[in-house]
């Protein structure tokens, strides 16, 4: 679903951003990549994942001879989930930023606020459990 | 002895010295013998040379069936992990991820090892182990936190891997193609010896 299709997922994007920022929204690890927000009410499950992929790419050397480098890709994948609805975890939407460098470029943006607002977040406990 | 007889001795042994070397029939029986003598040595050698020959190229052969036979338990093991590979589907776990990979990655190293150096083989062998050390990175990338809320993100494993094992996919099935064309290269060889 790219932000072409779909301005609003767009700025939903920047009024996650704004929200994170101003610390309204609590996200938790779920691994490295992935983020998860869960709000009460209305039940429902907001997660952001980064994908790397390494893609072989042959290109033809200065001898002729073919050679395969790999190529990196980073894009994110923005899912949400209806927590009312059964199946839980089948998600209501899916949205990846492989094919939209606009929408790549925000969610780059909110993935590292979120990673540094977690990181400070532990920086404090760290920081609280020392002897004073 | 009498000096006549003496003389009569001398002129015996001169007459005889007289006669050529060639005259002799000892000397002929030698040669003749001497002659059979080299010409079954040369014999030998040659059958020797023949014999050195062909266990040459009865190992060449035996090598070539070794090899053939490795290449073609190859192509059975490459086929099994693409298929054991499609198991990547949406909602796999972590640990059955990491199962997979585990599995996938020590069968082909195993069958690769030996044929890493091959002419025909070798960038893809590269390329397959490029691979493998790009999904296990991935893998590192979706290792949960806390395993028990590893459902919050229930597809996030399978979208941290789906690419890279599908890379591996494909990376197998391209080394499977060659295989099989090696394994038919070297039965030609062996119809043409």
């Amino acid at each position: 679903m790219p932000s072409n299709e779909n301005p609003g997922l767009s700025n939903y994007a920047d009024e996650l951003m704004e929200a994170t920022k101003a610390g309204k929204i609590e996200w938790k690890t779920v691994n490295p990549t992935t983020f998860v927000w869960e709000t009460a009410s209305p039940g429902a499950r907001v997660s952001l994942q980064r994908v790397e992929r390494v893609v072989p790419v042959t290109t033809i050397g200065p001898n002729g001879r073919p050679s395969i480098t790999p190529r990196r890709d980073v894009f994110f994948l923005f899912q949400v989930f209806d927590l009312t609805r059964i199946p839980t975890n089948a998600p209501i939407v899916t949205a990846d930023s492989s094919a939209d460098a606009q929408l790549n470029q925000k969610f780059t943006a909110l993935f590292d606020l979120i990673k540094s607002g977690i990181s400070e977040k532990i920086l404090e406990f760290l920081q609280s459990i020392l002897p004073k | 002895m009498q000096p006549t007889d003496v003389q009569s001795q001398l002129e015996h042994l001169r007459q005889l010295l007289e006669v050529p070397f060639w005259k002799h029939l000892d000397f002929w029986i030698v040669l003749v013998i001497g002659c059979a003598g080299a010409f079954v040595s040369f014999l030998a050698w040659k059958q020797a040379e023949k014999a050195t020959e062909e266990a040459k190229e009865a190992k060449v052969a035996a090598t070539e069936a070794g090899r053939t036979v490795k290449l073609q338990t190859m192509s059975i093991e490459l086929t099994e992990v693409a298929q054991k590979l499609d198991r990547v589907q949406p909602g796999i776990k972590f640990n059955s991820a990491k199962d997979l990979f585990n599995e996938t990655s020590r069968r082909l190293r195993r069958v690769m090892a030996p044929f890493a150096k091959h002419a025909e083989l070798s960038t893809t062998i590269e390329t397959v182990r490029d691979a493998l050390q790009s999904t296990q990175a991935s893998l590192k990338q979706v290792r949960p936190t806390d395993p028990a809320k590893e459902s919050e993100a229930p597809d996030a494993v399978y979208y941290g891997i789906e690419d890279n094992f599908a890379t591996i996919n494909n990376c197998v099935a391209d080394l499977l193609g060659l295989v099989e064309k090696e394994s038919y290269d070297f039965g030609e060889d062996d119809a043409e010896q």
